[in-house]
């Protein structure tokens, strides 16, 4: 048996954070146009857009507000700006978005991206599969190495920079877990959970986006300082929530030792320490490891 | 006269505005020409004169008009050409013919650099010639005047009247000066040894075009394509897509392209965000080899600077905006950015033919720019580039068809010399390497590539070429180093052939003394066999003792005889102990009495 997504309603999220107005403005025209494409083809039924704001001020002043109103135009029914007033992170950024509509379809993407015109469409395609929980698109220029099978596209987790989630499996599964998480693995955690839940995910190459993504002289990958800090803490946090406690302790222990050469993590390894006197710590899930992969500090074997 | 031959209907009359009676009448009239010279030597208003040829012409029929020299002496020849234009409508659209002074001829423009301006009585720099001409002057004036070209027949000379000093270093033929500047200006434009442009024109029916509207872009983005990689087109599109500077074209190039293909490719155009799609533009290039359709983008580009991206190339979000940053810094150079490198493989996907990553990002190429080191080997893919357009009209130059592979290399050095290069470390784009499936790495062989190579330097090589600043250090260094690599290596070779000698003698050694062993092996079996012999001879004497003492006591009653016998044996017996084979066999008794013990 499989599903068709042709009428069903799609809600368009997205998290501001600091984001200049011609990098939203790409955003939003190539967010329309994708849009447009899959109305077109007839592969959903209509589409809405809310962005939600972390910024300390609003990233858009109410002109620009009603100008991403006048580029979505009729392609979308409604489009809806949440200035949050305070730095909720990604996790609570989309569960607040999320609580806004109770469309049968979820696009979760970066504001820092520009859609492909068949962004949607393609990711539409997997979910023909009624066991489908999520579909996850192809960055461009740098894609990321976790594995993903050639014949069927399942891969063990799915990136909020541009994913496709099924509502239903959403309200299964629940929120993001934002008192676990602020940035960084949230995702992960989210797709980890979806398939304790007996939903696969799906990796689709041929739904494309761009993601604001810039290599070094080495030709890696560039990481600020934010992302290093909470890229830690979100570490330490799946170890525990995900029974390893074997890696919480050598991680802390490793993090804690080189604290002068790498104070961000060293600080993250407090801070879990901390949370973990105060027994705030999410309760561990997952004690078989069915779903659960740590590997050389990533979570899944990647593929280069 | 040639080009009056060429271009001039017989029969009618040939109208010299400003001519002398006598001249070309003679070669006119073997053309079935009648020459009527009008207004020589006449200081005329453009009006005047060419009422008065009119008046001259009468009823006749006219073949055609001729300005000799006229143009440049003209005060007005907007007017002049304008009126000639009209008259020549009026008479069926003759063609026009006119002679202009060309200054520039390298001789003037060469000591022009030089700061020198030499006015003569008559020649290329006439003093009587109030306007100077080139070309794009020429052109220009004529086509504003309504002419349109026709023929030319330009009346060159090596050394013009201009040619003094006669030994200026630019002037000479064989300074390497001159064997930079010359070629230089050859490729330049037409004029670079015509002492007069001789050129015929005809009246051109309707306006002249209009210029392209809009301000030019920054860049012209040359994505070129043959169709098949259509997956990976679309990537490249949307990279330029999120380009974080706007100012920049995308010609697709679509080379021998199927009509099915460039509908597909036209449907990834048509469904992108109108303000990206207003910006490209599709050309359909067919035939020849890779460079037809960048010389076909070359042609038809707006931007200030070209930057050439295969339908498998990514760049990153700040590939324009990086190029333009460096474009503003030096304006006019060749600019390069980093670029990464990934290796990349085809194959089905879901059920669809696509592709995919199969290493991270790496950064084999250098970072910095060094001329030297790409005179060796090209070590900047094209994605890396943007070429200053204006330079290739300037030094005529353009990607060459004859090469199968490295056009990108032949045109980078032509202009990294001319025109210099600004860096920038910053990597902005991704150079794709196809593990599977077809590129030129392997579609051609080591061959095709190694005569691509020498055939890019031998051009390079044919004239004087320029070094940047800091290059002759730079050179110096090269050769310092590869003098230092000569010794070194002479002097490894000295101490290999020093160790050689020794091991020889070594070797030499060591035989000898094998051989010494060998005859010490030899000797000691004699020896053995000797000491055996010897043994075997004392025990058969102790034998023989110990019989005869049996036999003396059974001969009591004969002692004579067996006195005398055993006198004589023990004599035989004290003889043979005292000789030397008895003293030397000593230790071997020994031993076998011990042995016998045991």
């Amino acid at each position: 048996m499989t599903d068709t997504t042709a009428g069903l309603r799609v809600r368009v999220q997205s998290v501001l954070y600091g984001n200049s107005w011609e990098s939203t403005r790409r955003f939003t025209a190539s967010l329309e146009r994708a849009l447009a494409e899959s109305v077109r083809q007839g592969v959903i039924g209509e589409a809405s857009v809310i962005f939600g704001d972390s910024s300390g001020l609003p990233c858009l002043h109410p002109s620009k507000r009603d100008e991403v109103e006048g580029m979505l135009g009729t392609t979308v029914t409604s489009f809806d700006y949440d200035f949050f007033g305070a730095n909720l992170g990604s996790a609570a950024g989309h569960n607040r978005l999320m609580a806004t509509s109770d469309a049968e379809l979820l696009l979760i993407i970066n504001p820092d991206t520009v859609a492909g015109p068949t962004l949607l469409s393609e990711l539409l395609l997997p979910l023909s599969e009624p066991l489908v929980g999520a579909v996850e698109a192809r960055q461009l220029p740098l894609e990321h190495p976790k594995p993903y099978d050639h014949r069927t596209g399942e891969t063990p987790w799915v990136t909020t920079a541009c994913t496709l989630f099924r509502r239903r499996v959403v309200d299964e599964v629940g929120m993001f877990d934002a008192d676990s998480f602020f940035l960084y693995c949230d995702d992960v955690d989210y797709s980890w959970r979806i398939r304790l839940s007996g939903h696969k995910l799906v990796f689709q190459p041929a739904a494309r986006v761009f993601h604001d993504k810039r290599v070094d002289g080495g030709g890696h990958m560039r990481v600020g300082d934010t992302e290093v800090y909470y890229s830690a803490e979100a570490a330490l946090m799946m170890m525990h929530k995900y029974s390893r406690p074997d890696l919480v302790e050598r991680t802390l222990e490793g993090y804690l030792l080189a604290e002068e050469d790498r104070p961000l993590e060293a600080k993250a390894a407090h801070a879990f320490l901390a949370r973990r006197s105060a027994g705030t710590l999410p309760a561990p899930i997952d004690p078989d490891h069915t779903v659960s992969e740590f590997v050389d500090g990533h979570y899944a074997v990647h593929r280069f | 006269m040639s080009l009056a031959g060429r271009t001039l209907a017989a029969g009618g009359v040939v109208l010299d505005l400003g001519g002398t009676a006598s001249a070309g009448a003679g070669a006119l009239a073997d053309l079935a020409l009648t020459h009527l010279a009008v207004g020589q030597g006449l200081a005329t208003k453009p009006a005047d004169l060419v009422d008065a040829a009119v008046a001259a012409l009468g009823d006749r029929p006219l073949s055609g008009l001729v300005l000799h020299d006229l143009v440049d002496r003209s005060t007005d020849p907007e007017t002049l050409l304008s009126l000639l234009q009209s008259l020549s409508v009026s008479h069926g659209g003759v063609p026009l013919i006119l002679t202009v002074r060309n200054v520039t001829h390298y001789d003037v423009a060469v000591k022009a650099l030089f700061g020198a301006w030499d006015v003569t009585d008559q020649g290329l720099l006439d003093a009587g010639c109030p306007a100077s001409y080139g070309i794009d002057r020429l052109s220009a004036l004529t086509a504003s005047t309504g002419w349109t070209p026709l023929s030319e027949a330009d009346y060159t000379r090596f050394a013009s009247d201009q040619a003094f000093p006669a030994a200026h270093v630019a002037l000479q033929r064989d300074t390497t000066l001159a064997d930079y500047l010359r070629p230089l200006r050859e490729r330049a434009g037409p004029g670079a040894e015509a002492t007069h442009f001789v050129r015929a024109f005809l009246p051109r029916a309707g306006a002249p075009a209009a210029s392209s509207p809009g301000a030019a872009p920054f860049l012209t983005v040359l994505a070129r394509t043959q169709g098949r990689r259509l997956e990976s087109l679309q990537e490249v599109l949307l990279c330029l897509l999120a380009q974080t500077d706007p100012d920049f074209e995308v010609l697709l190039l679509l080379h021998d392209v199927t009509p099915d293909g460039a509908g597909h490719i036209r449907y990834l155009v048509d469904v992108m965000p109108e303000e990206f799609r207003e910006r490209v533009r599709l050309v359909n290039v067919n035939g020849g080899g890779r460079c037809r359709p960048l010389n076909a983008g070359l042609a038809e580009a707006r931007g200030d600077y070209l930057a050439v991206l295969d339908d498998d190339d990514l760049v990153f979000a700040h590939w324009v905006e990086t190029f333009h940053s460096l474009a503003r810094r030096h304006s006019g150079r060749v600019l390069r950015a980093g670029v990464s490198e990934q290796h990349v493989a085809e194959g089905v996907l879901l059920g669809r033919a696509g592709h995919a990553p199969e290493s991270r990002t790496e950064t084999p190429y250098p970072l910095q720019f060094d001329l030297f080191e790409h005179i060796h080997e090209n070590r900047t893919p094209p994605c890396g580039i943007g070429l200053p357009r204006r330079a290739f009209r300037d030094a005529a130059v353009s990607w060459d068809d004859k090469l199968p592979v490295l056009e990108d290399w032949d045109v980078l050095l032509q202009l990294a010399m001319l025109c210099g290069v600004s860096n920038s470390e910053e990597v902005t784009s991704i150079y794709r390497r196809w593990n599977v499936g077809d590129s030129s790495t392997t579609v051609h062989g080591e061959d095709e590539w190694q005569l691509a190579r020498q055939a890019v330097i031998t051009r390079l090589d044919r004239h004087a070429s320029l070094i940047p600043r800091g290059g002759l250090s730079a050179l110096r260094a090269l050769v310092e180093q590869a003098a230092q690599a000569e010794a070194v290596a002479k002097l490894r070779a000295r101490q290999l052939t020093l160790l050689d000698a020794d091991l020889r003698e070594v070797a030499r050694g060591r035989e000898e003394q094998l051989d010494a062993a060998r005859g010490l092996h030899v000797e000691l079996a004699g020896r053995d066999t000797h000491i055996r012999q010897l043994t075997a001879h004392i025990h058969h004497l102790d034998a023989v003792l110990t019989r005869e003492r049996e036999e003396r006591s059974a001969e009591q009653a004969q002692p004579v005889t067996a006195r005398g016998r055993e006198e004589e044996f023990e004599a035989v017996r004290q003889e043979f102990r005292s000789s030397t084979s008895w003293k030397i066999t000593a230790p071997l008794r020994t031993v076998v009495n011990l042995t016998r013990r045991r």
